[in-house]
């Protein structure tokens, strides 16, 4: 996989998009971007230049399934993987991110190790996809 | 305190043993006036005296209505919940809100404290990964020294301002590790100011629960679900809160297709 795919990383809590931009960091993904909720990171996907998006769920302004939403009803970034990182963990809410399109759900608190099993598990049916 | 809820009971007690009905005399004499005029047939006469007895009836529930509220009130009072109340909601309230928004305040500082000093090791990692390549290109020259022995001077030099380097990096590390156990110190702090709003929080609901037994004598308060469409959070252990682990949703999304 390219590791210089360019990840936009949605948190309003700042300390979580250090965390995942250093976990990523690691994963050896370098080209990142942050927003802290979905309000700043629409714009910031509109302008283009993202290959990958991870967000949280619950943000002021603009919620993470807001942000999924509007990405899947948007037709130049409707196609645009997004991985999400939350606390929460019901049953009806990961399957309405399930059915607005999210590529795949980590629950809060989370491991590197899960953080890369998903990623690889995104780009592997990606590639699928492309193959 | 006991002692003030057997005082209400008993209000209670004499307000349900009043047998007679209040006003009595007042009510046969409404009645026969009204019986008269529908005798006599007199339509407008009828409404008029019907009117009047309504009227007696409103004003009755009126006044049983108002003393009702007046015992309430005096019950609080006796209570002491105006205060009590007024104190929960006027300051130990605020000030908990307060108290735990420095609490979030100390664990997001110490936590971007803990992710500063991660950021540095990585570049004194880098700088230590660069010192182990020095080494590498120092034992290839090794070979030239038994040819040159005036070389093995220059090396040792050279393995010296590397040793000198890895001491630092070294040094560093330390210092970054007590940095990072010692930003952990908040978690008593904020710890101990959490204990106290969980005690405010076990206050509040005392309180609640003595106002409920006072003014709703006999019935339980019962837990009621909440229900205000917000979102649920992170899942509490020892909390019933339906939350899914990482296994429960990776189960999830696998049976959806995913």
């Amino acid at each position: 996989m390219d590791k210089n795919l360019r990840i936009l990383i949605v948190d309003d809590f700042s300390t979580m998009r250090r965390i995942v931009k250093n976990l990523l960091g690691d994963l050896g993904f370098t080209n990142t971007a942050e927003a802290d909720d979905g309000k700043t990171a629409w714009p910031m996907l509109q302008a283009g230049g993202f290959d990958f998006v991870v967000t949280d769920w619950n943000m002021p302004g603009m919620t993470g399934i807001d942000l999924l939403k509007a990405i899947r009803g948007d037709d130049k970034l409707k196609g645009l993987p997004v991985l999400m990182v939350t606390a929460e963990a019901q049953r009806d809410q990961i399957i309405e991110a399930a059915k607005a399109g999210v590529n795949g759900y980590i629950i809060k608190p989370f491991t590197a190790v899960t953080l890369k099993e998903k990623l690889d598990k995104i780009f592997q049916r990606f590639e699928q996809v492309a193959a | 305190m006991a002692a003030v809820v057997v005082n209400i009971n008993s209000r209670v007690a004499e307000r349900e043993a009043a047998p007679s009905i209040p006003d009595r005399a007042e009510y046969i004499g409404r009645l026969r006036e009204l019986l008269s005029a529908l005798e006599a047939d007199d339509q407008a006469l009828f409404e008029a005296r019907l009117n009047q007895l309504m009227r007696l009836r409103e004003e009755g529930l009126f006044v049983n209505l108002a003393k009702l509220t007046r015992e309430l009130h005096q019950a609080v009072k006796d209570l002491n919940f105006d205060d009590r109340l007024q104190q929960l909601a006027g300051s130990e309230i605020p000030d908990a809100c307060v108290r735990l928004d420095y609490v979030v305040k100390m664990g997001e500082d110490a936590a971007h404290k803990t992710l500063d000093v991660c950021d540095d090791s990585r570049a004194l990692l880098e700088r230590l990964n660069g010192c182990v390549g020095t080494l590498d290109e120092i034992r290839e020259r090794l070979p030239g020294v038994a040819a040159l022995p005036i070389k093995g001077l220059t090396l040792a030099n050279e393995i010296d301002t590397v040793e000198q380097s890895m001491r630092e990096i070294g040094g560093a590390l330390r210092v970054n590790f007590s940095t990072i156990a010692q930003a952990q110190e908040y978690q008593d702090l904020s710890g101990q100011v959490i204990r106290r709003v969980i005690a405010l929080v076990h206050n509040i609901e005392g309180a609640l629960i003595k106002l409920l037994k006072a003014t709703n004598e006999g019935v339980k308060p019962v837990a009621v679900a909440v229900v205000n469409g917000e979102l649920a959070g992170p899942t509490v252990p020892g909390l019933a809160s339906g939350g899914q682990s990482q296994q429960d949703a990776d189960a999830l999304l696998a049976e959806l297709g995913f």
